[in-house]
C-alpha cells in the first residue's frame, strides 16, 4: 500500500470551468489517471489540484461531423477506440495503436487525450522517491543535468504513447479548447523538449482529436519486451495514399525514441510516386534507422532501439503494400 | 453459456489443495492481513546511496512528531547473526556506512504507516558517499573494502574440487572445446511481498508472524540477534504468498519490528514493498563461468574443468552454499572421468544474493547444456544422442561421490524427443525456426542441515482426537507448493482414512515439532518420511487395541476402508470406535517420527554440498521462432519431462513443473536484477523489472517419468525446483539452432538478439 499525499480534485461540468480551474497555479489535467496515479504515489507530478474532465460529457463522444471528419473526443478510452467500428474499418492503425498500450485494464481506465499527452518518461526519472533521493534533480525535476545524456542541455525523456505515431501518420488535428479554442496538426503539440513536451498551456486542453475524412492508409508497429504491458521501446507508423498506380503523400513517423515524434523525410521522399519493391522497402528502414538517435533512457540498449526501428518501419511499409497487393477487405 | 460451479467445500470431493477453497475466496489470511487491537505499523529508513560512510544522524524531527511511537537507529541488534554459522555478519540496521542501495538503517513506528512515512522524510541522515563496488574478481581494481569486518579484499569465499586428473583428462582427450556465460542475477519476485507482526506476550515470549520459508531458522537466528533463549521466541507462519528461496533466512524488517514492538509496547507491523523486495532481494547470483571438456574418440566425457565467480553483493547470507552449488551437480547427469571445479564469491556493493528456486545449480547448468550443445554441433552429432552415451546411470555414485538412487534421465530424453518430434522437425522447420535441447537435476532436500546437529532433518507429529479426526502437526511451510496438502495426503493414504479427517497444523515453532524449512525441495521426501514413521506408530498402536479388543493376534487386523476388520471372522469396527478403544488402553493417541538423511558419502572439505537422498531429473526441448527483423524472440512452445518418483498429487506436481517452467522462461527472456554504475538498481518495479505475462508463455506440454525411489516417501522424490532449469539452456539452443548466434549472456531480449544478428551479419559481410 503507497499511501497518496493529500491533492484536491475537482470535476467541473462546463468548460468555461474547467479551463478557468487550469489556469490556476498547481493543477494538472485527470484524465483516465491510469498513468498520473502510478506517478503520484512516486511522488512525480508536482501538481496539487486535479482538474477531472470526467464531468464534460462531449469529450467522450466519438461522432462523425458534418464535412465527415471523425472527432474522437479527448475521455474517450482507449478500449472504446480499439471496439469503434468506424475506427476499426476508416482507421484500423489508430485502432492497433490503442490495442498496443498497457492491458485490458490500462485500456478500459486510459483515455485517447490521456495516450497522447502523456508524461515523457525516462529511466533515471521513473522511479520511486528514494530511488531519486540523493540524485542530482535533471532538467524535469527543476535541476540542470541529464543522466541519460549528459551532454543535453534539454530533457530527453521518451514520448510514450503509442496512438501518437499512428495519428501523425492519420494526419489528425488536435483540438485544444482554452480561452482561444484552436486545431492544429498533432504533431505540432510537441516541443520536443521532454520538460514541457506539449504546446498546451496553462487554462488550455486537448478536448478531440478529428481525423480526416478521407484518410490514407497506415499501419503501426510497436517494439517492447513483452507481448503487453509495455511502454513502446520505439514505434512507428507510416501512410500513404494509393493513386494513379503509385504510393502518394507518404508519411514515415518513428516515435518513443525521444520527446517527439519523429518525420523520417529522407525515406518519404524515397517512398513517393512509386510502388514499393522490397529493396525500397529495406532501403527507407535504412533510412528511418539513421534518422533516430535514442539515448540510454528506456529499457532496452541504445543500438537495439535503432536496429529495431528500421524492423518496425520495414514492416509497416510491408503491412500496406501488402494489403495493397491482396486486401483483405 | 452457464457455469457449473460445485456450491460449497464439500461439494468437491478430492480437493487439490486443501487450502484451495480458502484461497481463492479471499479467506486465507495472509501476514499482511493479520490485524491487532492497537497495531502500530513500522517502516524502515533505507540508504539512498550504494556505498557511503553514516557522518551523522538526527532523529529529532522524527521523534517529536505526533503519531510517532518508535524511532531507533541501528544495529538494533545485540550481535551480528547470519544464515550459515560461518558467517554472522548482518545487523538489523546499519551503523557505520551503508553497503548497497536500500540497506535499512533507522527503523520508525508510528500509529499509522502515512505517519511513519513523514517521519522517514523528517530523519536527518548525513552521508558521505564511497565508489560503489560493482564488479568482481580482477575487474575490481583497487575497489575500497565492502565487508570490514572479512579480512582484506572483497573476495568472500574462493573454492577448490577435484577429483581424478583432470589436466591429464584434458590433454590426452580426442576433442576438447572450452565456452564462457555471464548469467545475469534475478529476484524471486513472490507475489506476496515480505510482510512481519511482532509483538511481546505479557510473559515476556517474542511472538512474530512473518512470511517466512524457515520459521526454525529465524527463531534461531532472532535468538542471537536479540540475545534471548530460544523458547523466548515463537516464530508462526501465515499464509504464505510464494517464497522462491526469497524468504529463507531472518531478515532486517523482522528484527525491527521485534524491537519497535519492544520499545512502544505495541504490536508492530512491517510490510515491504515491491520496492523493498529488490532491495532486500537474496535473489539468483549474478555468476562468469568457464567450463572446458574433453571428450575420447568414443565421445565419452573424460575431463571436465568449471570455474564460477559469484557476484554476491554487500552480505554473506546462503554465499559458501551457492558457491559451492555452482559446481555441485554438473556430475549428477553425466559420466565423468575427472572434474575440477573452482568457486568465487565477491562482495559488491548491491543487495546480497542468496538461494533462489534451483540455488546455485541454474547458472552452470545453463553453461553446461549450452555447452554440450556446441559439443555436438562441433562433432556432427545430435545432441540428445551425444548425452544418450554418457548419462549417469540409475543406483549409481558419481565422479564427485554424490549417491544416484532412481534415474528417469534417460526416460526425460526419450519423452521430449518423442513429444516434440525432434527426429523428424529438426532442421526442417524452416527459417527464424528451431528447436534446442537441454537436461539437469535437482535434490530432494540437501543431505546437511545449516548448522551442523545430529538432530532429525524433520519432526512430525500425528495425535488422533476422540472425534476420529486425525492432526498432523509439523514444523514446515506450505509456501504455496502445497506441502500441507501433500502431509494431508500422505496421512490419509499411511491411515487409511478419508483425506476429510486430517487436519494440517504447520510453521509454527511454539507447536509443532522442527522441519528445516521449505528450501532445497527437502519438504515432501523429508517431511513425508517423519509422518510415515509416526503413522506406522499410531497404526501399530490402533492395530493393538484391536487386537486386544477382538481378543486376536494383532496380524489377523485387517482393514475394509476406513474400518477395522479380523481376518475370516465377522467383526468390524469403525475408526473412531478403534481410536477409542486404544485411547482407552494406551492414553491420549499421539506419536511422532522424525528423519535424518544417510549420512554423505564424501569426505572432503566442501562435500556437504550436493549429497540429497534422491535426485529428480528433468528435460526441455524449447520451440522457438526468431524474428530477424525485430529480434522478437518467441518460444512457441516448449516440451518438458520430469522424474519425480511418485507424484503423490499429481495435479500440484503439474503445477510446479508449469511454475517452474515459466520461471525459467522469464529469466532466460527478459529477468535481471540489474544496476546502473552508481549502484542504482535499474528498476525496482515491475515496470523496470519484467516477467512474462500469460501472452509471453507459450504452450507448455508435459511428461511426468519415472520410479518410485527407495529413499522417498511412498517413492516421491521432489519437483517444486528441477523444471526450471533445463528450460534456459533449452531456449538458448533453440536460438542457436534458428538464427545461428551463439548467445554467452541471459536474459535474451530482443535488442540483444539484434545486436547479435547485425554483427553476425557484418562478420558475413567481411568475409
Amino acid at each position: 500500500m503507497m499511501p497518496l499525499r493529500p491533492l484536491s480534485l475537482t470535476t467541473p461540468s462546463r468548460p468555461e470551468e474547467t479551463v478557468a480551474a487550469l489556469a490556476a497555479e498547481g493543477a494538472a489535467v485527470l484524465a483516465g489517471g491510469s498513468d498520473l496515479i502510478p506517478g503520484l504515489a512516486w511522488e512525480i507530478p508536482t501538481c496539487d489540484t486535479l482538474v477531472s474532465l470526467a464531468g464534460l460529457d462531449a469529450l467522450r463522444r466519438i461522432e462523425t461531423e458534418e464535412d465527415g471528419r471523425l472527432r474522437i473526443g479527448a475521455m474517450a478510452t482507449l478500449a472504446d477506440i480499439v471496439r469503434h467500428p468506424l475506427i476499426r474499418v476508416g482507421y484500423p492503425a489508430l485502432a492497433d495503436a490503442a490495442q498496443a498500450v498497457g492491458s485490458p485494464e490500462l485500456r478500459a481506465q486510459g483515455t485517447l487525450g490521456g495516450n497522447v499527452c502523456l508524461g515523457t518518461r525516462c529511466r533515471f526519472r521513473n522511479q520511486p522517491p528514494l530511488w531519486r533521493e540523493a540524485l542530482a534533480p535533471c532538467w524535469q525535476s527543476g535541476g540542470e543535468v541529464c543522466h541519460a545524456a549528459p551532454a543535453k542541455e534539454t530533457c530527453v525523456a521518451i514520448l510514450s504513447g503509442d496512438t501518437v505515431p499512428a495519428l501523425v501518420a492519420l494526419r489528425a488535428e488536435a483540438e485544444i479548447w482554452g480561452r482561444r479554442p484552436r486545431r492544429l496538426p498533432i504533431e505540432e503539440i510537441y516541443t520536443g523538449d521532454g520538460t514541457h513536451h506539449l504546446h498546451i498551456a496553462p487554462g488550455e486542453f486537448l478536448a478531440a482529436l478529428r481525423l480526416p475524412a478521407a484518410p490514407p492508409r497506415a499501419a503501426f508497429r510497436k517494439w517492447r519486451t513483452r507481448a503487453s504491458i509495455d511502454f513502446p521501446e520505439a514505434n512507428a507508423a507510416v501512410s500513404a495514399v494509393w493513386r494513379d498506380g503509385a504510393w502518394r503523400e507518404p508519411v514515415v513517423v518513428v516515435s518513443a525514441v525521444g520527446p517527439a515524434p519523429i518525420r523520417v523525410q529522407a525515406a518519404e521522399s524515397l517512398l513517393d510516386g512509386s510502388a514499393w519493391s522490397e529493396e525500397r522497402i529495406l532501403a527507407a528502414g535504412d533510412l528511418a534507422r539513421r534518422a533516430v538517435h535514442p539515448y540510454d533512457n528506456g529499457q532496452l540498449n541504445v543500438a537495439g532501439r535503432q536496429i529495431a526501428v528500421r524492423g518496425l518501419v520495414v514492416r509497416a511499409l510491408g503491412d500496406m503494400e501488402m494489403e495493397r497487393r491482396e486486401p483483405v477487405l | 453459456m452457464k457455469l457449473e460451479a460445485p456450491s460449497s467445500p464439500s461439494a468437491v470431493a478430492v480437493p487439490n489443495r486443501i487450502e484451495g477453497w480458502a484461497k481463492v475466496t479471499g479467506q486465507a489470511l495472509y501476514a499482511d492481513d493479520v490485524a491487532w487491537p492497537n497495531m502500530a505499523y513500522g517502516y524502515l529508513v533505507r540508504s539512498p546511496h550504494a556505498h557511503a560512510r553514516i557522518v551523522s544522524v538526527d532523529l529529532e524531527a522524527a521523534r517529536s512528531m505526533p503519531g510517532v511511537l518508535a524511532v531507533l537507529a541501528g544495529p538494533g541488534s545485540t550481535a551480528p547473526y547470519g544464515i550459515m554459522p560461518s558467517n554472522q555478519d548482518e545487523h538489523a540496521l546499519a551503523t557505520g556506512k551503508v553497503t548497497y542501495f536500500g540497506e535499512p538503517l533507522l527503523a520508525i513506528a508510528a500509529e499509522t504507516l502515512r505517519t511513519a512515512r513523514a517521519a522517514a522524510r523528517a530523519v536527518r541522515v548525513a552521508y558521505e558517499p564511497l565508489a560503489p563496488v560493482l564488479k568482481t574478481g580482477s575487474q575490481q581494481k583497487a575497489a575500497p573494502q565492502v565487508r570490514e569486518d572479512a579480512g582484506d579484499g572483497n573476495l568472500h569465499k574462493a573454492v577448490d574440487l577435484e577429483f581424478g586428473d583432470v589436466a591429464a583428462g584434458l590433454r590426452e582427450a580426442q576433442f576438447t572445446r572450452t565456452d564462457e556465460f555471464f548469467f545475469q542475477g534475478n529476484n524471486h519476485l513472490a507475489l506476496e511481498p515480505h510482510a512481519v507482526t511482532a509483538f511481546w506476550q505479557p510473559d515476556g515470549q517474542l511472538v512474530l508472524e512473518s512470511s517466512t520459508q524457515v520459521p526454525h531458522y529465524v527463531q534461531r537466528s532472532l535468538a542471537r540477534a536479540l540475545g534471548l533463549p530460544e523458547h523466548q521466541i515463537r516464530v508462526m507462519v501465515p499464509t504464505l504468498g510464494g517464497g522462491f528461496g526469497g524468504k529463507s533466512e531472518l531478515f532486517p524488517h523482522e528484527v525491527a519490528a521485534a524491537l519497535l514492538s519492544r520499545s512502544c509496547g505495541r504490536p508492530v507491523r512491517i510490510t515491504l514493498s515491491r520496492e523493498d523486495v529488490f532491495y532486500t532481494h537474496r535473489g539468483r547470483h549474478p555468476v562468469e563461468m568457464k567450463v572446458a571438456t574433453g571428450f575420447d574418440r568414443q565421445h565419452r566425457l573424460q575431463a571436465m574443468s568449471f570455474e564460477s565467480r559469484l557476484d554476491g553483493g554487500a552480505y554473506s547470507s546462503y554465499g559458501i552454499a551457492s558457491t559451492y552449488y555452482t559446481g555441485a551437480l554438473q556430475p549428477t547427469t553425466y559420466q565423468i572421468g575427472a572434474y575440477r571445479f573452482h568457486g568465487e564469491r565477491w562482495f559488491t556493493t548491491k543487495p546480497p544474493c542468496g538461494p533462489k528456486r534451483g540455488h546455485g545449480t541454474t547458472q552452470p547448468r545453463a553453461l553446461l547444456e549450452v555447452h554440450m550443445d556446441r559439443v555436438a554441433r562441433d562433432l556432427g552429432l545430435d545432441p540428445i544422442e551425444l548425452r544418450r552415451e554418457i548419462l549417469q546411470p540409475p543406483f549409481s555414485v558419481t565422479v564427485n561421490q554424490l549417491d544416484i538412487t532412481t534415474s528417469g534421465l534417460a526416460e526425460c530424453l526419450d519423452a521430449v524427443e518423442r513429444m516434440s518430434g525432434w527426429k523428424e522437425r529438426r532442421g526442417r522447420l524452416g527459417k527464424g525456426r528451431g528447436l534446442g535441447f537441454a537436461c539437469s537435476s535437482y535434490l530432494s532436500g540437501a543431505g546437511l542441515p545449516i548448522y551442523w546437529n545430529p538432530l532429525p532433518h524433520s519432526g512430525a507429529r500425528i495425535a488422533i482426537g476422540r472425534d476420529g479426526g486425525v492432526q498432523v502437526a509439523c514444523g514446515i511451510t506450505d509456501i504455496g507448493q502445497g506441502a500441507n496438502t501433500v502431509l494431508a495426503i500422505l496421512a490419509a493414504r499411511s491411515l487409511g482414512v478419508a483425506l476429510g479427517r486430517v487436519r494440517v497444523t504447520s510453521a509454527d515453532t511454539g507447536t509443532t515439532p522442527v522441519d528445516l524449512g521449505s528450501y532445497s525441495s527437502r519438504v515432501t521426501l523429508m517431511a513425508g518420511n517423519a509422518l510415515l514413521t509416526a503413522a506406522e506408530r499410531m497404526l501399530d498402536l490402533l492395530r493393538q487395541a484391536a487386537a486386544r479388543h477382538w481378543q486376536v493376534p494383532a496380524q489377523e487386523i485387517a482393514r475394509d476402508g476406513e474400518d477395522f476388520a479380523v481376518l475370516g471372522r465377522d467383526e468390524r469396527a469403525a475408526w473412531t470406535e478403534v481410536a477409542r478403544w486404544a485411547e482407552a488402553d494406551f492414553g491420549p493417541l499421539v506419536t511422532a517420527g522424525g528423519y535424518t538423511p544417510a549420512p554423505p558419502r564424501g569426505r572432503h572439505k566442501g562435500s556437504g554440498v550436493g549429497p540429497s537422498p534422491a535426485y529428480s531429473f528433468s528435460a526441455c526441448i524449447a520451440e522457438v521462432e526468431v524474428d530477424e527483423l525485430d529480434g522478437r524472440l518467441q518460444v512457441q512452445r516448449l516440451y518438458v519431462a520430469h522424474d519425480p518418483g511418485t507424484p503423490l498429487n499429481p495435479q500440484s506436481v503439474e503445477g510446479q513443473i508449469r511454475g517452474g517452467v515459466v520461471m525459467g522462461l522469464g529469466e532466460v527472456l527478459m529477468e535481471a536484477q540489474a544496476f546502473n554504475p552508481d549502484g542504482r538498481h535499474r528498476g525496482p518495479h515491475l515496470l523496470g523489472y519484467r516477467i512474462p505475462t500469460m501472452l509471453d508463455v507459450p504452450e507448455i506440454e508435459i511428461a511426468v517419468v519415472g520410479q518410485p525411489d527407495p529413499n522417498g516417501p511412498l517413492g516421491a522424490k521432489e519437483v517444486g525446483q528441477g523444471p526450471l532449469n533445463p528450460v534456459i539452456p533449452a531456449v538458448l539452443n533453440a536460438v542457436q539452432d534458428a538464427v545461428g548466434i551463439e548467445l554467452h549472456e541471459t536474459p535474451v531480449t530482443p535488442d540483444r538478439i539484434l545486436r547479435a544478428l547485425d554483427a553476425k551479419r557484418r562478420r558475413g559481410n567481411a568475409r
